[in-house]
């Protein structure tokens, strides 16, 4: 993947000193960093100082920058380069190809469908209450609280690639996984947030 | 062969990122045309989607304002230099 003329366009203006450009970059990415730099620090707060310190790397070198990988990419390989040696001082390093396997149970619970595999008990929809139409504002709540109680991997994997929108070839380069484990931890994500949706639209929802 | 409901959620991640086989995809998009649960199940993740997209966290305040400050360092260390 090369540079795109976005990305060009915005280390230029980065170079030439625009700090708007620089901070719109630093939101972009700053949440999902500080995720991926987690899984190498032993908490938050030294994953946020590996990130303050991966955006200062990334300023003093930018004009080093050759653009044969895309911004993000570049960004990215600073984060994990210098999280892990800040996680080896820590001992600690949790490579994700090291933990236990995925289950390969179904997503959604067997008991909802018939002997032919047909739905016993369908999906409930979201928001047909007229009391109180589901709205946006309310579905991206509910998908961030349930993001959060994902299991780590899932929630990271989910994160890079709805989230930030990385392709998934990048993802796995990036947390040194394969394009199967990629498949099938995005797949659990997604299935498992939906299904916590549909739970609070069940009645749960206060 | 047709898959089932319960198959069709199995399904759908690769569906969805555009992985399924190209004789397994007119089949689950058949499925979808004929099966009104399955077309919600597979519009659900769809939203899930769509919201985790915008869901991006803004960075703390004082992350920030850190950023700002070295940001600025930076820039007059640029120009003197």
């Amino acid at each position: 993947m090369s540079l795109s003329a976005a990305d060009r366009a915005l280390i230029d203006r980065i170079k030439a000193g625009d700090e708007a450009a620089f901070l719109g970059l630093v939101s972009l990415h700053q949440a999902a960093m500080v995720r991926v730099a987690m899984r190498y620090c032993r908490s938050r707060s030294v994953a946020e100082e590996v990130v303050q310190e991966t955006w200062m790397a990334l300023l003093d070198s930018i004009d080093r920058f050759d653009g044969r990988a895309s911004l993000k990419t570049w960004i990215y390989r600073i984060l994990v380069n210098r999280s892990i040696s800040r996680g080896k001082r820590e001992r600690r390093t949790v490579p994700l190809s090291g933990l236990a396997p995925e289950g390969d149970d179904p997503v959604v619970d067997p008991s909802r469908f018939a002997a032919d595999g047909s739905w016993a008990e369908p999906p409930l929809s979201w928001g047909t209450r007229p009391d109180r139409p589901a709205d946006d504002a309310e579905i991206r709540a509910q998908v961030m609280a349930a993001m959060a109680k994902l299991p780590e991997r899932q929630a990271l994997v989910m994160a890079l690639r709805d989230v930030q929108g990385m392709e998934t070839p990048e993802i796995c380069e990036l947390l040194d996984i394969t394009e199967n484990n990629a498949r099938v931890l995005l797949h659990r994500a997604r299935a498992k947030v939906r299904n916590l949706l549909e739970d609070y639209y069940r009645g749960g929802r206060s | 062969m047709n898959p089932t409901c319960a198959e069709m959620t199995e399904l759908a991640t690769d569906y969805v990122e555009g992985r399924s086989r190209l004789t397994t995809a007119a089949m689950i998009k058949l499925h979808l045309m004929l099966c009104e649960h399955c077309s919600r199940y597979y519009a659900q993740l769809e939203t899930v989607r769509v919201a985790a997209a915008s869901a991006a966290e803004d960075p703390s305040p004082e992350n920030v304002e850190a950023l700002r400050a070295r940001f600025r360092e930076w820039k007059a260390r640029r120009e003197d230099g």
